[in-house]
């Protein structure tokens, strides 16, 4: 009776918080991050009987996400990768006063990571934001470990150039 | 050992074996230049995570787009479903015992289990207990739950339950029925009730799938038999067809009354 169905209603509903960060991380605004996830979620829903229980629940959703973001969203190329920073900034300002310095660091990396490819920007989502392991990214992305090791350290060789910092 | 920009980035993700993280810890006490790349990578971690906190706060409109998905892909499973029963052909044999049980199973919650809400007051005789009445927190459930949308009911004094509404039909007496699972950490049941003239909600069946231990205070059935009971009572009761999820939500919006 729907069992299947009823629960992947709740995983997705535990899931949300997590995968509208992530949602947010690639698109960098929120509107075009819950877009993501509403498509999303609708597959998973509708692919509910493809969802193989051996399998890591996030991983799968995860999965969808990032194919989703790639074909229909990576397709918009004239929205590109606009990242909101004004937004980002003010949301968090809101919710600590930041030095001046911090916002204009966090300004810096928000713009780099439109230089990321998207290959790079999925790693930086699911391991340095996400926080998952390796081993994790290398299976929602379907590539090898290596590959997400080189991927990682270029992406954040990029971020990094952004802050420059002097010690 | 050369510490590459990979084996950094591996050592501030915690990727590394002990022998390896050592290596590195001992060269970072005197490579300044590698302090330096450390702390820069930490810095943009540290920036990220500010940037992108996690938000407990999900914006009603994706909540309600996944119930009324769901909605729709339990309404194509249910009408295959019960294409399927069309054909069982055991209601006769088991309906005289699917009365039983749930007179028995109604039995056993007044007795005492930790679904007591089905019932305003313990005192009521079974039979009594068989109408949900609006003053029971299934009823308003039943009045108002879109099919497959899942309600936690208040149960402050024991664990969690949850009631799902299945689907919705018209009874071949012209009442507006209901399919509903409840299901808590100690019981998962199935049940059908019919709404009356009197507004009330009539529990035709309701039957406790058997999953663990059984107490014996109730009459529990292996789920796949229960969900052939349950089929053939709705066999006997449905007039045609479940009313599509469109149709239900013109019923809740308007206290069930028809649409036709």
């Amino acid at each position: 009776m729907n069992d299947e169905l009823t629960v992947i209603h709740r995983e997705i509903i535990d899931l949300l918080p997590r995968l509208r960060r992530f949602a947010y991380s690639l698109t960098g605004n929120q509107d075009d991050a819950d877009d993501l996830c509403q498509a999303t979620t609708e597959k998973v829903l509708k692919n509910a009987d493809k969802w193989n229980d051996n399998k890591q629940f996030d991983h799968w959703v995860f999965r969808i996400a990032k194919n989703l973001w790639i074909d229909q969203f990576r397709a918009k190329k004239v929205r590109g990768h606009n990242i909101d920073i004004d937004s980002i900034t003010e949301n968090l300002n809101e919710l600590s006063h930041n030095e001046p310095e911090t916002n204009l660091l966090l300004r810096q990396v928000l713009s780099k990571m439109e230089d990321l490819t998207e290959d790079q920007r999925l790693l930086i989502g699911l391991i340095a934001i996400e926080g998952y392991s390796y081993k994790d990214a290398a299976d929602i992305l379907e590539i090898p470990v290596g590959t997400v090791m080189s991927r990682l350290s270029r992406a954040r060789t990029v971020l990094v150039s952004a802050i420059n910092l002097k010690d | 050992m050369e510490i590459t920009d990979q084996l950094l980035n591996a050592y501030i993700d915690g990727e590394l074996n002990s022998e390896t993280r050592l290596s590195i810890e001992l060269e970072l006490k005197s490579n300044k230049e590698l302090q330096i790349k450390l702390n820069n990578l930490k810095k943009v971690n540290k920036l990220l995570a500010l940037a992108f906190p996690i938000s407990e706060n999900i914006p009603e409109k994706l909540i309600n787009n996944l119930n009324n998905v769901q909605e729709k892909s339990a309404d194509i499973i249910n009408i295959n479903r019960t294409k399927q029963s069309k054909t069982n052909k055991t209601f006769s044999n088991w309906y005289p015992t699917a009365i039983a049980a749930s007179i028995m199973l109604v039995l056993g919650i007044l007795i005492g289990s930790n679904l007591n809400f089905l019932t305003p007051d313990s005192k009521n005789s079974a039979m009594l207990a068989m109408t949900i009445q609006p003053n029971n927190a299934l009823y308003s459930v039943l009045e108002t739950t879109p099919s497959s949308s899942i309600i936690e009911l208040s149960n402050p004094d024991n664990d969690k339950v949850f009631v799902k509404p299945i689907l919705s039909f018209k009874s071949n007496t012209g009442h507006f029925c209901r399919e509903f699972d409840i299901n808590s950490e100690a019981k998962n049941m199935t049940g059908v009730a019919c709404r009356q003239s009197d507004l009330s909600w009539n529990l035709e069946v309701l039957l406790e799938n058997s999953r663990h231990s059984t107490d014996e205070n109730s009459f529990e059935l292996a789920s796949d038999r229960v969900e052939e009971v349950i089929n053939s009572v709705i066999d006997e009761l449905m007039l045609d067809n479940p009313i599509s999820a469109e149709n239900e939500k013109f019923l809740i919006n308007n206290n069930w009354k028809r649409f036709d």
